[in-house]
């Protein structure tokens, strides 16, 4: 009974205060949520090698504690992305620098 | 390839040519990152067409089939940097700051604490969706200039460490350290301009805000 009312608990928001290891987590023979978060940037900056971006992306599948934090990580970068790629070079720019490329040397 | 006073006529539109096919596509990007770098659409004109100007004349150094953009971002942070240090504007905080920071993975814990405050109220950060673009780069403007480029070289442009790292001069070591701190940075600084607008109810910044007084900022 216990067991069931602790997996329900970890769906709910502010169901527990202690990271529980989830199915895929390493008690089941996966990536530990420790080994996950601390490659979460390297995984979301395409920067890991081998089996190990599978290996993360397994453990962000199935673990709820997990799964929220990758979900932010991945709002902020979509945000900065979408904020820092708005400007476009102006056209009189690019003109000036196609004349003075003209005057070299 | 030879410098340019070497070349026919003939040579010089096909150095013309070859450079408008493969930098000039990345005009807009070059735009960007330098409006970042000078905080200001004038400086980052200038700053533009110098490093184009740059960029030209020492195309022979570029190697065809590798990253032109990496390239361009580098001449362009070093262009930026020599006109910093001209006008003796430096920044004697941060550099203290930078100074301080090692070249191995930050010791710092990997949860972050960002996610602990969110963890009931806004786990999946939506709130960072609802923040217009202006503010955000206005955070980004706030970070020392070392973090400020890691983050848009990584996170704006999509540059590999590898390539960042040349730009930056620094081992990839650094350049994690850097993306690490700054985004830790950004995010802490849009929490709790997101708390003080009300995008993320309660929160206990929030409370500290409303005991002092203090109004939340336009939205």
């Amino acid at each position: 009974m216990s067991g069931i009312f602790s997996r329900l608990r970890a769906w709910l928001p502010g169901g527990r205060d202690v990271p529980e290891p989830a199915p895929g987590c390493r008690e089941d023979g996966g990536l530990s949520c420790q080994d996950a978060l601390a490659s979460v940037y390297e995984y979301l900056d395409g920067e890991l090698d081998g089996r190990t971006p599978a290996e993360i992306e397994e453990h962000f599948r199935v673990c709820a504690e997990c799964y929220p934090h990758l979900s932010c990580e991945k709002a902020f970068r979509e945000a900065l992305r979408r904020a820092g790629r708005g400007e476009r070079c102006p056209e009189r720019v690019r003109l000036r620098i196609l004349e003075s490329l003209e005057q070299e040397p | 390839m030879t410098p340019l006073e070497g070349l026919s006529a003939r040579e010089l539109d096909e150095r013309r040519s070859s450079f408008q096919r493969e930098a000039l596509p990345h005009a807009d990007a070059v735009y960007r990152f330098a409006l970042r770098l000078a905080g200001a659409p004038d400086a980052a004109e200038d700053l533009v067409q110098e490093t184009f100007l740059r960029a030209f004349r020492s195309w022979e150094q570029y190697t065809p089939g590798t990253r032109a953009k990496s390239w361009l971002f580098t001449i362009c942070r070093n262009v930026y940097l020599r006109q910093r240090e001209r006008s003796a504007r430096h920044d004697r905080i941060v550099e203290e700051s930078v100074a301080r920071e090692g070249t191995g993975s930050p010791g710092a814990s990997v949860v972050n604490p960002l996610w602990v405050e969110l963890k009931d109220r806004d786990p999946e950060g939506e709130f960072f969706g609802a923040i217009v673009d202006g503010r955000i780069l206005e955070a980004i403007q706030r970070l020392p200039e070392e973090y400020r480029t890691a983050v848009l070289l990584s996170d704006v442009e999509g540059l590999p460490y590898a390539d960042i790292a040349e730009a930056m001069g620094v081992p990839i070591g650094t350049v994690k350290s850097r993306l690490f701190r700054g985004r830790r940075q950004l995010q802490r600084d849009l929490y709790e301009y997101a708390v003080s607008v009300g995008y993320i109810p309660g929160g206990a910044s929030a409370g500290a805000r409303g005991a002092s007084g203090s109004t939340p900022e336009d939205a």
